[in-house]
């Protein structure tokens, strides 16, 4: 399988009021075409910093300070706004964690859709209200041609977001990017919208990029992915064998932390200290403060991430310990 | 669209309280002043009994509420009494004054939101660049210059130092005997377009330019500064992002896409500009000697002629009820979000 | 007797004082306020306009040190000089000397200014913040008051007023303030309804907070940014308005050195003596437009800061 998108050493800036903040420090993953890869981290830890940079969306205040974008080996970061528009939409799709704020209020849906549509094919607005009508087919949603009059806010979240999927999908293209499009919705509609998102990636040559905070969701529904943890990847491969066998500390400490209603335990398995502060970024590990396992090399040296099985990288300096335990 | 007509209605029993609560305020603030309304309608050297005398005729002996209710009885009729200073019905002088001054509120207007509101999109849309800073700052200057101090610098530098353009009055004399504007609705750059009248028009529109451009500089600035921060958030939203996300070109989104979003909110700086404008049409009036309702009630006020200022108060509070109401209801129709 | 009651008052308002200040070192307002300075010294306009005003400030309350000539007594062979070395803003149709009387009327403007929006804050933002918090019927009722008094167009309230009262600058500043106070009841009350949902007044609440409380510690701090940022830029408009008052000879009556009084009585010679009316109307100019920069920079400075919420 070819790699579709690879993100080498991304490291981006923002500049800040109080400082520099070094939201991402080295991030490496690459996703396969046609797999669902799954970005899992906690809030702020820069999944999200991650995918505007791949869309090339940052605000202003920020900076690309290195590394590689390469989507089917053009580099991203190389390219203009202008070439970068007519990407977006069309090649590299995005949808967002809030659907509700994510339309624009004082359009009909229909409109939003049928605009996009045209801005990317060069189709008759009657031709663009059918191809509308299917992407609502294809998402599901009840009676199309009635949705397409609707506004924003006369809709469920739940509809709201398959609308955006809607969108992001109507273009054909290669890679989708979900930014927890599940997060804000109820837990029976997440599962309807995951499912449908994976119906649709088996149907076409669909290649998704999910970003999740919820380790349940990447069970279920990845095929790969990649932990992050303070603007780097600090685990990725195979789910399977990262479920069943975590190596890095920080992995261990989210899966031990699902409650499990079999468990005896009484108390919650809890990752103890807090996330570092990006402007000042401790030495060595950025994991190191909260790391049970934290040795001198950790406090000194930055980790590198090894492959220590085939397809699975872990930046850890006490990989052969930890293993071992 | 019943729940619009309950909004309308609903939106008109407001203006009427405050039509009327502006009016009893009027009304007893002006019963309130201190000179004598019966000694001024009949002049200075008038005798104790002919003061007394008007005093019953002009209704003054009666206690307060039956004079306000009178007072209001002939409001609605029309009959809005008789100017002490100039002696003429007052219904009959704000007539021939009114349209003066809705022409140069109406050009003032026009010129605020034509510069105002586009400098206001483009300095949103290239934030914190020098063209920004630039819009700013111009806005500022304008939204500082005391309207009389411009009127007459300006007044100064083109009227006299360079002469190219009229020192006052809305038309030149000799205009006005040998061409005179026939009267259709009292605007004279219209009336005078309606009859062909073209150097009259010509003499007219000289004539507009100095007032109209000090009466819109206050809203100019206040138009750029509030059109700026409204499209500046607008820009900031997510859908914005998202509408980039699916690839929207720039100029798409800045001119079709923000811009609907962008709209509701400039009918509010436009209510406001013209809030402003009202205001600052008296001062424009007096430098520029405009013939028009802002003259008329100084005078008034300084001769103390007050069926005259009730008068004007209770027009100005309806023209301002009337036009926040019509924005108003234009803005709950533009916003799919209001539940009508 | 007294002096143990002054004593005793005295003890209290230390400790109270003292008590604040620690409560701001630990909420970090300092660190806020210091950062909010900063940020309006790196830009160079409003850095400008705080130079600008503190000047001005400086001109009116040492007025009477600046000023070089009696700005009431008139000299009637000096009318009308051209501005000179002797006379550096000329002379007026009594013969007085523009630039003391200039110095002077700094006061007049800047406490008129001042004190409108004193009045008008005052009334409506702890208006706009019961009817904002309270909501239903004192809500309803304060609004429909506060839209009444929108309609007025403040300059033909301030007519009817000095009308009423007679002219003078006291009368013209009661005018305006009387119709000033409505924006900043919209102003607060909008913030306050936004506010209200928020889950740390539910949290304060629980604590039990009485409302009142709660509106003092919470809604107060939080609600004050918008309201400092245009009050400042309605500091300027309020120069505007009671000197346009003057020019009307509704405001300030001579032989006040008001600077709008001041133009108004250089037009009839705007075209021989034109620096009897440029000069006051120049200083207008430049104090208005200090004081809308100013505000200007505040908004970008307070901004962002504002939405982060204090007392969660």
């Amino acid at each position: 399988m070819k790699p579709l998108l690879v993100v080498e050493n991304l490291k981006v800036h923002f500049d800040t009021y109080d400082g520099v903040v070094k939201a991402l420090d080295g991030v490496t993953f690459d996703v396969y075409e046609g797999e669902t890869f799954g970005l899992v981290g906690e809030t702020g830890c820069g999944k999200t910093v991650t995918v505007l940079s791949i869309m090339r969306l940052l605000p202003e205040n920020s900076r690309v300070v290195s590394g590689r974008i390469m989507l089917r080996g053009e580099n991203l970061l190389e390219k203009s706004e202008n070439e970068m528009a007519k990407l977006r939409g069309r090649k590299i799709s995005m949808i967002f964690q809030d659907p509700s704020a994510s339309l624009n209020p004082v359009f009909t849906v229909g409109e939003q859709i049928t605009r996009v549509i045209m801005i990317h094919q060069q189709l008759s607005k009657e031709k663009a209200r059918e191809r509308a009508i299917e992407a609502f087919k294809l998402v599901a949603l009840p009676e199309p041609e009635k949705i397409l009059k609707a506004y924003p806010h006369e809709l469920s979240g739940g509809m709201q977001q398959r609308v955006m999927i809607a969108m992001a999908l109507s273009t054909d293209p290669d890679l989708l990017i979900a930014d927890e499009p599940t997060s804000l919705l109820d837990v029976t509609i997440q599962a309807q919208i995951l499912k449908l998102l994976q119906e649709i990636k088996n149907r076409r040559k669909l290649t998704i990029l999910l970003i999740t905070h919820n380790m349940g969701i990447v069970a279920e529904y990845c095929d790969r992915v990649g932990v992050m943890y303070a603007g780097t990847i600090v685990e990725r491969g195979p789910v399977k064998q990262i479920l069943e066998k975590p190596y890095h500390p920080y992995t261990k400490g989210l899966l031990a932390a699902i409650p499990k209603p079999e468990s005896r335990k009484k108390r919650l398995h809890v990752i103890e200290g807090f996330i570092p502060d990006l402007i000042n970024r401790p030495r060595g590990c950025s994991f190191h403060p909260r790391c049970p396992y934290a040795k001198e090399v950790c406090r000194e040296k930055e980790p590198v991430a090894e492959e220590i099985e085939p397809g699975r990288y872990v930046m850890c300096h006490l990989i052969e310990e930890v293993v071992v335990a | 669209m019943s729940g619009f007509r309950q909004y309308l209605v609903k939106r008109l029993i407001l203006a009427l309280v405050v039509v009327i609560g502006m009016s009893m305020i009027t009304f007893f603030l002006a019963r309130v002043a201190p000179s004598d309304p019966a000694a001024l309608w009949v002049g200075l050297h008038a005798r104790p009994e002919q003061v007394e005398k008007a005093r019953i005729e002009l209704g003054l002996d009666k206690p307060l509420y039956i004079q306000y209710f009178i007072y209001i009885r002939d409001l609605v009729s029309g009959s809005w009494g008789i100017s002490y200073r100039t002696r003429r019905p007052v219904i009959e002088d704000i007539m021939n004054y009114l349209p003066a001054s809705i022409e140069l509120a109406v050009a003032g207007l026009l010129i605020a939101s034509v510069v105002g509101i586009p400098l206001g999109v483009v300095a949103a849309s290239k934030k914190d660049t020098k063209v920004d800073h630039a819009c700013r700052t111009f806005g500022v200057l304008t939204l500082s210059t005391p309207s009389f101090w411009m009127g007459l610098t300006l007044q100064l530098i083109f009227a006299r130092i360079l002469g190219i353009l009229p020192l006052q009055g809305r038309l030149s004399p000799d205009i006005a005997e040998m061409n005179p504007i026939q009267r259709i609705t009292g605007f004279y750059l219209v009336d005078s377009l309606l009859t062909g009248n073209f150097v009259a028009f010509q003499d007219a529109l000289l004539h507009i330019i100095l007032p109209s451009i000090t009466l819109a500089a206050y809203s100019t600035g206040l138009s750029l500064r509030m059109t700026r921060s409204t499209m500046i958030e607008v820009l900031r939203e997510r859908y914005i992002v998202a509408a980039k996300a699916f690839g929207m070109p720039k100029n798409v989104i800045m001119f079709y896409y923000a811009l609907k979003n962008a709209i509701i909110p400039t009918l509010t700086v436009l209510g406001i500009s013209f809030a402003w404008t009202l205001t600052g049409v008296f001062l424009v009036e007096v430098v520029f000697n405009w013939p028009g309702l802002g003259t008329y009630t100084w005078r008034a006020i300084l001769a103390v002629d007050y069926p005259v200022i009730v008068a004007v108060t209770v027009i100005s509070t309806l023209i301002i009820v009337v036009t926040n109401l019509i924005l108003d209801l234009i803005q709950a129709y533009l916003d799919p979000r209001v539940k009508l | 007797m007294r002096a143990n009651k002054l004593a005793l008052l005295s003890a209290a308002c230390f400790v109270k004082v003292r008590s604040l200040l620690k409560d701001f070192e630990r909420e970090g307002r300092f660190r806020e306020i210091r950062l909010i300075v900063n940020t309006l010294m790196k830009n160079p306009l409003t850095l400008a306009s705080i130079i600008i005003l503190g000047a001005l400030i400086f001109i009116a309350v040492l007025a009477p040190w600046i000023a070089l000539y009696p700005i009431y007594e008139s000299n009637i062979e000096k009318k009308y000089k051209p501005p000179s070395l002797e006379h550096p803003f000329g002379t007026d149709h009594l013969g007085r000397d523009i630039f003391s009387r200039v110095v002077f009327g700094a006061r007049s403007s800047l406490i008129a200014g001042i004190t409108i929006v004193a009045i008008s804050v005052a009334i409506g933002w702890p208006l706009g913040i019961v009817a904002g918090y309270r909501g239903g019927k004192i809500d309803t009722l304060i609004m429909r008051v506060t839209d009444m008094f929108l309609a007025f167009p403040s300059l033909v309230l301030a007519l009817i007023i000095a009308f009423t009262l007679g002219p003078s600058l006291i009368n013209s500043m009661i005018a305006v303030s009387v119709t000033w106070w409505p924006w900043y009841t919209r102003l607060a009350r909008a913030d306050t309804v936004s506010l209200r949902e928020r889950a740390f007044i539910e949290a304060s609440k629980a604590m039990g907070l009485t409302d009142l409380q709660i509106m003092l510690r919470h809604i107060i701090p939080n609600t004050a940014a918008p309201i400092i940022v245009q009050a400042t830029m309605d500091l300027g408009t309020a120069i505007l308005l009671a000197a346009g008052l003057g020019f009307l000879g509704l405001g300030a009556q001579p032989p006040e050195p008001e600077w709008g009084l001041m133009v108004s009585e250089g037009r009839p010679v705007i075209l021989s003596a034109w620096w009897v009316s440029v000069f006051p109307g120049l200083f207008i100019f430049i104090t208005a437009a200090a004081f809308n920069l100013l505000g200007d920079g505040l908004r970008e400075a307070l901004d962002p800061r504002l939405r982060r919420v204090r007392g969660a």
